[in-house]
């Protein structure tokens, strides 16, 4: 790493400059108003982040000496977190009106979209790892926010204990790496090294932190506890955003991955995505609460999307970056559903609470039942062809024995993610939930447009797909 | 001609379903929803007859072709189009879908406005199955289809309906997404070959698979379709599902859904692969048999009608993937025409067993008896249907079974000689029924009258009971019509030859059918 960078080209960092004004400006606010003007500035700091975004696509802006680069991946990665950020937003409006602190709740979540946004866009390590420590610092403190809820504390606790056990080992895998190459760039991957062995325990080490930052298995322990704990608009985003910054930097260092090392960090990928196919699917199978379930699903999902990772040469980028588009849609839309039936809630909502859901309140149980749907990966939802592309890079990088068991594990998915649409459609009505406010309501509008993206997604997926594979020339070598 | 050559009539027919269940959707009251739903199933029932009648049966490859692009970047294609295989299983599915809504008349009263879309969708995806030549759009057809299904029979089913229906959704998805892994091999081989990475079935017709990858993607194919046919020793979903299933998804369970799987194997394993097909055809062969006498003796211990109509169903599918399987005309004839005939019977008999079941309140034969007397009419058309079923001459079950018995003796005379005990077998449970049913005493206990059939059911069963007549006194209707297809099927090479000129070409050699029934 350049100690002193020549070219300090702000314009590079605009949307996380911009995120930065809104979090500060965020913080100010609850000290002069009653907290008017909360929302509202988030709102709309984010969406100039995105603005930026746009402004930024196609322009390939790099500054810092490199270190920062904004490439089309980078930005397509940044843009889906920002929208994850304003789905959360609306679920947090619903979900926390009482609350006075609300200016720190989306103060700390702009701060973690500008550590995810520095995670996408760089090829450094130790940058990398501030990105990291920005987003899980936010984050320890969002999902202990209801400080009266007593899960809520220890879900919180536990991510932050394993969160941060995390942060070390990846602090540790790059001292490694860098005593190995001497280097902290990514590149150094691709670069013959002197010392193989401890590249190869640098690399494992920062494998398994981030692999914690994912919940794939066997370092998932805390994402169902966490989800279930932290308010549900910051489980939803939880269970998504860091997913995508994460897999952004796993692509990066998918790309530079070369030498002998590379079958022992591909077997290392295959085993953390069977085993997060399997524990996840079949632990998911025996959970009784919803947000569970749906952790549960996730860390499932996880190990699909891990399967992109082995096949970056054949369009795998482009495989990862739709599917994490199109789970944006169903898990934000499946939490933003179970956000909007157990608000006023005062217990967990268990699945068997939604007995007759489609009786009293068709439309919604139609949404739930889609996002369900499109989780299982049926067509004609997005999920389908979602993960028809990730299987099909899978099998065209010669891992058809991986994708066999996906299906499999698909298979069993099939069993809870149905039950839900079961216990909604074919039981008779039980008194598990209370009344739903009637009318039209701003998570209800938003959850229809999700809907209604998710079977876009389905049937006309060659958009989605084209701008998947557009955005990663940088990403994919020689393609 | 009442269609210019533009307008994508099979387009039409696919989603105008769908568009009736949009209809469903804005409807009001009871009337509206079931009157929508019907001019729906209706107007695409008569739009399904257009095809049969401009079709040209000597013409080899596929007609009314529309073609556009889908998805580019995945060689994905919308393609559609039809040929003598898939001729009558669209005017079937449209024929059973009306009856279907009509048979639900007035009979639902919990969520009523999901019912209908439920059906309609369903028919929308069965219609796509069966038009669709690009592999993908196929698959999600097949898949989108499963979940109305699955609603129908979990929804408005019977008491153990839950179990039956997640039964049913997993047994069929589990198959089809070992189906999804062979269609992708397929893409990659079709570009290994030298072709584009694509989906479309018409190119996969030219290629030739290298074998060590037919057998595999043979066995990812021939699972998702045995699950479906089904074939022994996959069909135990069968019974379950239809058992639980409301009369109108039976029908449409029992009348359509069970023709895709053998659809699919015509479809996709016999001329794509054909030399895994020879290679497993003694093993499949074999299973055929077993379930045509497994469907048969576990028939024969049914006291339950509507079981008793199910695994019968499990032994007359065994028979046409025997007929089909064995490599010649007769065989591969029949086949194709039984499809069409088992979805008639078998679907009119469910009709009948509803009926029956919703006079006298209970499916079990030992406390049914005597109703011949009290309800004539029904006893007529039911009779009819279990002769048809059973293969009676003059009858269109005759036919096809005729056929694919013929067929399989041309294969092998043991096994045709083994799969002709279902004539046996089937004249003694189908006759033992109706004499339960119909004749002997009354063991109901309520000797008071019943109502015969309602002029709605009347409507249903009229032009039901004409096409079996129709069909057993002029077969070569069907049969010349699947003249074509059916000689391409048995010489895999000339199906691609076909394709490829898309004209009619010499008739090959073994023109060895007897053209009994061609007149």
């Amino acid at each position: 790493m350049n100690m002193i960078p020549q070219d300090v080209n702000l314009y590079c960092m605009l949307p996380e400059i911009i995120l930065l004004t809104g979090a500060t400006l965020l913080l100010f606010i609850r000290g002069v108003g009653r907290g008017q003007g909360i929302v509202p500035v988030a709102g709309l700091s984010v969406i100039a982040a995105l603005a930026a975004v746009c402004y930024l696509w196609d322009r390939g802006t790099s500054g810092f000496g490199g270190l920062i680069m904004k490439d089309n991946g980078a930005l397509l990665f940044q843009a889906m977190i920002l929208t994850t950020a304003l789905i959360s937003f609306v679920l947090a409006r619903d979900f926390l009106p009482d609350h006075k602190n609300t200016g720190e709740y989306y103060s700390l979540l702009l701060f973690s979209l500008i550590g995810m946004g520095i995670m996408t866009s760089t090829g450094d390590l130790l940058v990398i790892f501030l990105g990291i420590e920005i987003l899980s610092l936010s984050l320890y403190v969002l999902v202990g926010f209801m400080k009266v809820v007593r899960a809520g504390m220890e879900g919180a606790v536990k991510y932050f204990l394993l969160g941060s056990f995390a942060s070390a080992l990846f602090l540790l895998g790059l001292s490694l790496f860098y005593g190995a190459t001497g280097t902290t760039g990514l590149t150094a991957f691709a670069a013959p090294t002197a010392a193989p062995a401890l590249l190869l325990a640098g690399a494992a080490l920062m494998l398994v932190g981030l692999g914690f930052k994912i919940a794939a298995a066997p370092f998932h322990m805390w994402a169902p506890d966490a989800y279930e704990g932290a308010p549900i608009c910051v489980a939803s985003f939880l269970s998504v955003a860091p997913k995508i910054a994460v897999f952004a930097v796993l692509l990066h260092f998918g790309t530079g991955i070369s030498g002998s090392g590379r079958n022992l960090i591909f077997a290392a990928v295959i085993f953390m995505s069977v085993a997060s196919m399997v524990i996840g699917n079949f632990t998911a199978l025996r959970q009784s609460g919803l947000v569970r379930m749906l952790a549960y699903s996730g860390i499932a999902q996880a190990g699909y999307i891990l399967i992109g990772l082995l096949a970056i040469p054949e369009g795998g980028a482009s495989a990862v970056a739709f599917y994490l588009a199109v789970y944006i849609f169903m898990n934000m839309g499946a939490f933003a559903s179970v956000a909007h039936l157990s608000r006023r809630q005062e217990q967990a909502l268990q699945i068997d609470d939604l007995a007759g859901l489609a009786s009293r309140h068709p439309w919604h149980a139609f949404a739930l039942a889609v996002f369900m749907i499109s989780l299982a990966g049926i067509p004609p939802t997005g999920g389908f062809f979602a993960k028809f592309y990730l299987f099909k890079v899978g099998i065209e990088a010669g891992y058809l024995s991986v994708v066999l068991i996906a299906i499999i594990a698909t298979i069993v998915s099939f069993f809870y993610y149905l039950r839900v649409v079961m216990v909604m459609y074919m039981t008779a009505a039980g008194e598990g939930l209370l009344p739903l406010p009637a009318g039209v309501t701003m998570i209800g509008v938003m959850i229809a447009a999700i809907v209604i993206m998710t079977f876009l997604a389905g049937i006309m997926p060659d958009q989605f797909l084209r701008s998947a594979v557009m955005a990663f020339p940088l990403i994919i070598p020689g393609a | 001609m009442l269609f210019n050559a533009d307008l994508p009539l099979l387009t039409i027919i696919v989603f105008l379903p769908l568009v009736g269940a949009l209809a469903v959707l804005a409807a009001r009251s009871r009337e509206g929803i079931q009157g929508a739903a019907l001019i729906a199933t209706l107007a695409t029932f008569v739009l399904t007859l257009l095809p049969l009648m401009q079709f040209r049966p000597e013409q080899a490859g596929f007609q009314f072709v529309e073609q556009v692009p889908w998805i580019t970047s995945l060689g994905i294609s919308y393609h559609l189009g039809i040929d003598g295989l898939s001729l009558f299983l669209l005017p079937l599915t449209g024929f059973l879908s009306v009856a279907a809504v009509l048979v639900s008349w007035n009979k639902i009263h919990l969520k009523r406005k999901v019912y209908f879309i439920s059906f309609l969708v369903l028919e929308t995806g069965i219609l796509g199955v069966f038009a669709s030549l690009d592999a993908i759009l196929f698959y999600v057809f097949w898949e989108a289809m499963l979940i109305p299904m699955f609603l129908i029979i979990g929804i408005w089913g019977s008491e153990n309906r839950r179990y039956a229906s997640l039964k049913f959704i997993i047994y069929t998805m589990a198959g089809s997404v070992f189906l999804l892994i062979g269609l992708i091999l397929m893409a990659f081989l079709n570009r290994q070959l030298g072709g584009a990475f694509s989906f479309d079935m018409v190119s996969w017709l030219a290629l030739h698979v290298p074998p060590p990858w037919q057998y595999g993607i043979f066995l990812l194919f021939f699972v998702a379709f045995a699950v479906k046919v089904p074939i022994f020793p996959f069909h135990t979903w069968l019974p379950d599902a239809h058992v639980e299933a409301p009369t109108a998804g039976s029908v449409i369970l029992a009348g359509v859904l069970l023709k895709m799987g053998i659809y699919g194997i015509l479809r996709f394993c016999l001329p794509l692969l054909p030399e895994a097909a020879r290679y497993f055809t003694p093993a499949i062969m074999t299973l055929g048999v077993i379930g045509v006498i497994y469907g048969a003796l576990v028939a024969f211990a049914q006291d339950d009608l509507k079981k008793l109509v199910a695994y019968s169903s499990v032994s007359h599918m065994g028979l046409i993937v025997v007929g089909v399987m064995a490599g010649n005309m007769a065989g591969m004839k029949g086949g194709i025409v039984q499809m069409v005939n088992h979805g008639l019977s078998t679907g009119a008999l469910f009709i009948l067993v509803g009926a029956l079941y919703e006079r006298q309140k209970t499916r079990d034969m030992n406390k049914l008896g005597g109703l011949a007397a009290r309800t004539p009419i029904l006893a007529t058309f039911f009779v009819i249907m279990t002769l048809s079923s059973l293969g009676l001459p003059g009858l269109n079950g005759f036919v096809g079974e005729f056929l694919l018995l013929l067929g399989a003796f041309r294969y092998q005379w043991w096994l045709g000689a083994m799969a002709a005990t279902t004539l046996i077998l089937g004249a003694v449970y189908m006759l033992w029924m109706v004499q339960r049913v119909f004749f002997e005493m009354d063991r109901s206990g309520r000797p008071d009258a019943v109502a015969d059939l309602s002029l709605r059911e009347k409507l249903v069963m009229i032009p039901l009971t004409l096409l079996v007549f129709f069909i057993g006194l002029y077969p070569s209707y069907l049969t010349d019509r699947v003249e074509t297809i059916s000689r391409q099927l048995i010489s895999p090479p000339a199906i691609k030859a076909a394709c490829l000129s898309a004209a009619a070409h010499p008739l090959p050699p073994n023109l060895d059918s007897v053209k009994v029934l061609d007149r």
